[in-house]
């Protein structure tokens, strides 16, 4: 599309920037534009729709240099501007800022959920359309589930939104947290960030916690905000990796009591045993079965007869009984 | 609520358009107009909502039942007459087994006793429980199909074998009145009003399973009861108790052929459908831990003791009523019943000799 547009000087303040109709962008980088205009000044001047009589800018491309401008204190800039009826935002000035954008840099996923997200309501692009041009353009396939697993995202919360962006949190992860309120969404994020939980430990925990949340019919936030939880998470005297491992035993005892009751319990006996440590007891996956297993590792006929001894000695104290008991 | 099942689209295969029970399913059906396909692999082609289809069992209708490895069988075996069912209970293993949505019904029933009457002659000496709960519920479709009769009917006359049909429905209509002789024992899943509302619902109430289980015992049928799958929730034991509480005052002891326990299983890759598909339930929330046989199932200690008070209030009832697990370990059925292995291992021989 030929775009006819006149270049004028306009006044930063006279541009809307509250007004998102045409743009994409999310969380633009701003430190490498900022020393680009200082650098060589603003090659390429934004292109603004003019909405009313008055002089009122919509953008339509180039909200980051507009930012940089803006950073950079500057009151007057070049603009190409093209006239438009407020009432009627044009696909065609969406589209110039889409093109442009791909053409010049790699859109992040919430830019790509803005993007559908505007096509359907905004510009009311039929989803066949958008399956069979938009998706595939955004590198996303042809597959209509594309569609689910995008549209929402763009009604999380920026932080959250953020954390996807700067691969804090994994897309798949943050769809699920749609599902929750945004109070327990928020909870579960704060404890992944002050966590540092990778990836696998946040699907892991999110897991479990709402696991906790629906069987004990309390919220996702309860659970999160219960004092022995947090008492770890705020332990001062523990490393962040510590914490980790805490706060999962406490979940998976939680979620599971009656296994880490027995595991414990299984870890007693073992401590009872006094067991050397080339004398390995081990229990059956989850003591679905009530056979033990004794590993003896040995170098020579000797250590082996050595430690034969020790076993009976160890399955006459009476401790191995307790085994018995152990997950009953 | 519990109504039988309407299908709103009727296809048949080439191979099935002139067996007799074709035409009666078709007569039920008048208002429908059915479709003739090649064979049931071009099925995904012409719609994705369950359909009711009529097709020939080409492989064979008699199936051992394929029993958990690394857990007790009871050498139950297995008749292949209909795949798929309706009544969408959210913990159904079908929803991640068969790999159409549609109800698939057998209807070259000449060919079936065929293969048993040769199956029985083979081996006279053996005895044959049979079921025909395993792909389908046994009577959920009986409306349309009428098999229970042919089977009842068929198996009247047989001395070393019975069938069972298992059901959650109340579709005892089309049998009830046919000649028996015992070879047929009509059976129930059971399960405490609030799991059947929630996880059951479109299945018929226990007070609706109750009431036709009493008329099928009245009419000289043994009964069979199956708490599978028990679920552990709060309060699992007041309800559970009730449950038996109320098969005892409805159903004479003597008329209850066995009662089966069994605690919630199943396969891994269920887990996620459970959560999708039946975001009201909340079985997926108990303590399941992977079992021998990679199924997830409760821990031991769980299942222990569901099983032990179950056998507890069923014997305040009755010290005869047979009463076992399935898909448990040895180890579970000493701990239970005291069983030792010897005992165990012949479980198969001991629901046998319920049926002589
Ligand atoms: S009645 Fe049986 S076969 Fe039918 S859905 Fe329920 S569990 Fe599955």
């Amino acid at each position: 599309m030929m775009l006819k547009t006149n270049t004028v000087n306009i006044k930063l303040s006279e541009v809307d920037l509250s007004d998102r109709t045409y743009i994409l962008t999310f969380e633009p980088m701003m430190s490498q534009m900022v020393q680009s205009i200082r650098e060589i000044g603003l090659v390429n001047p934004p292109i603004l729709a003019q909405i009313s009589s008055e002089p009122r800018y919509r953008v339509i491309s180039g909200l980051k240099r507009i930012l940089g401008l803006i950073h950079l204190k500057k009151e007057m800039f070049p603009a190409r501007i093209v006239q438009e009826q407020p009432d009627k935002p044009s696909i065609e000035y969406f589209l110039i800022n889409f093109y442009e954008n791909l053409s010049t840099r790699a859109l992040n996923d919430v830019e790509k959920s803005i993007i559908l997200n505007k096509l359907i309501t905004k510009f009311n692009v039929d989803k066949e359309t958008i399956l069979q041009h938009y998706v595939p353009l955004l590198g996303l396939g042809k597959n209509p589930r594309v569609l689910d697993m995008y549209l929402p995202i763009v009604r999380l919360e920026d932080n959250i939104k953020i954390a996807i962006v700067e691969d804090i949190l994994s897309h798949e992860l943050a769809l699920h947290m749609i599902e929750l309120s945004g109070d327990d969404r928020q909870s579960l994020f704060h404890l992944f960030v002050t966590l540092k939980l990778g990836k696998n430990r946040q699907k892991e925990f999110m897991r479990l916690l709402t696991d906790i949340a629906k069987s004990t019919e309390r919220s996702l936030r309860d659970v999160v905000d219960q004092p022995a939880l947090m008492a770890v998470v705020n332990d001062e005297k523990i490393t962040s990796t510590q914490k980790v491992e805490r706060v999962r035993d406490l979940l998976r005892k939680m979620r599971y009591p009656r296994l880490a009751e027995a595991e414990l319990y299984f870890e007693e006996v073992k401590k009872e045993l006094k067991l050397p440590p080339r004398i390995v007891l081990k229990h059956s996956p989850f003591f679905e079965s009530d056979i033990y297993s004794l590993e003896l590792l040995f170098r020579d006929p000797h250590e082996f007869q050595k430690m034969v001894t020790k076993v009976n000695d160890i399955s006459r104290t009476g401790a191995m009984d307790k085994l018995k008991k152990v997950g009953k | 609520m519990y109504t039988p099942y309407v299908p709103r689209q009727i296809y048949v295969t080439a191979d099935a358009a002139n067996y007799p029970h074709t035409r009666a399913v078709l007569e039920r059906l008048p208002s429908l107009e059915p479709i003739t396909i090649p064979d049931i692999t071009s099925l995904s082609r012409y719609d994705s909502t369950q359909s009711f289809v009529l097709a020939r069992q080409k492989g064979g209708f008699f199936k051992p039942c394929p029993c958990t490895q690394k857990y007790v069988c009871c050498g139950y075996k297995i008749l292949n007459l209909v795949n798929n069912c309706e009544l969408n209970c959210s913990y159904c293993v079908l929803q991640g087994y068969l790999n159409n949505p549609h109800i698939i019904a057998y209807v070259n029933l000449e060919d079936l006793f065929d293969e048993l009457d040769t199956l029985f002659e083979t081996y006279p000496n053996r005895l044959f429980r049979i079921g025909t709960g395993e792909l389908a519920d046994s009577l959920s479709t009986d409306h349309l199909t009428g098999f229970s009769s042919a089977l009842v009917a068929y198996f009247a006359d047989k001395s070393n074998a019975i069938i069972e049909l298992k059901t959650k429905t109340s579709q005892i209509d089309n049998f009830i009145g046919i000649e028996h002789r015992g070879r047929t024992v009509v059976s129930w899943s059971m399960n405490t009003p609030r799991l059947i509302a929630s996880d059951e619902s479109m299945a018929t109430t226990l007070n609706e399973r109750l009431a036709a289980a009493k008329k099928c015992a009245d009419a000289g049928f043994r009964i069979g009861f199956h708490f599978d799958p028990m679920i552990h929730y709060d309060g699992w034991q007041d309800e559970y108790k009730s449950v038996v509480d109320r098969i005892f005052q409805t159903i004479p002891a003597e008329r209850i052929i066995w009662i089966s326990l069994g605690a919630l299983r199943y396969p891994p890759h269920l887990d996620a459908i459970i959560r999708e598909q039946h975001p009201q339930s909340k079985i997926v929330y108990g303590e399941l831990i992977t079992g021998l046989d990679g199924k997830m199932r409760y821990f031991k200690s769980v299942r222990a003791e569901m099983f032990r008070k179950m056998h507890a209030w069923i014997r305040e009832y009755s010290t005869n009523v047979f009463v076992y697990l399935c898909m448990e370990s040895a180890e579970m059925y000493q701990d239970v019943f005291g069983w030792d292995s010897r005992t165990t291992i012949s479980l198969s021989r001991r629901m046998n000799e319920l049926i002589l």
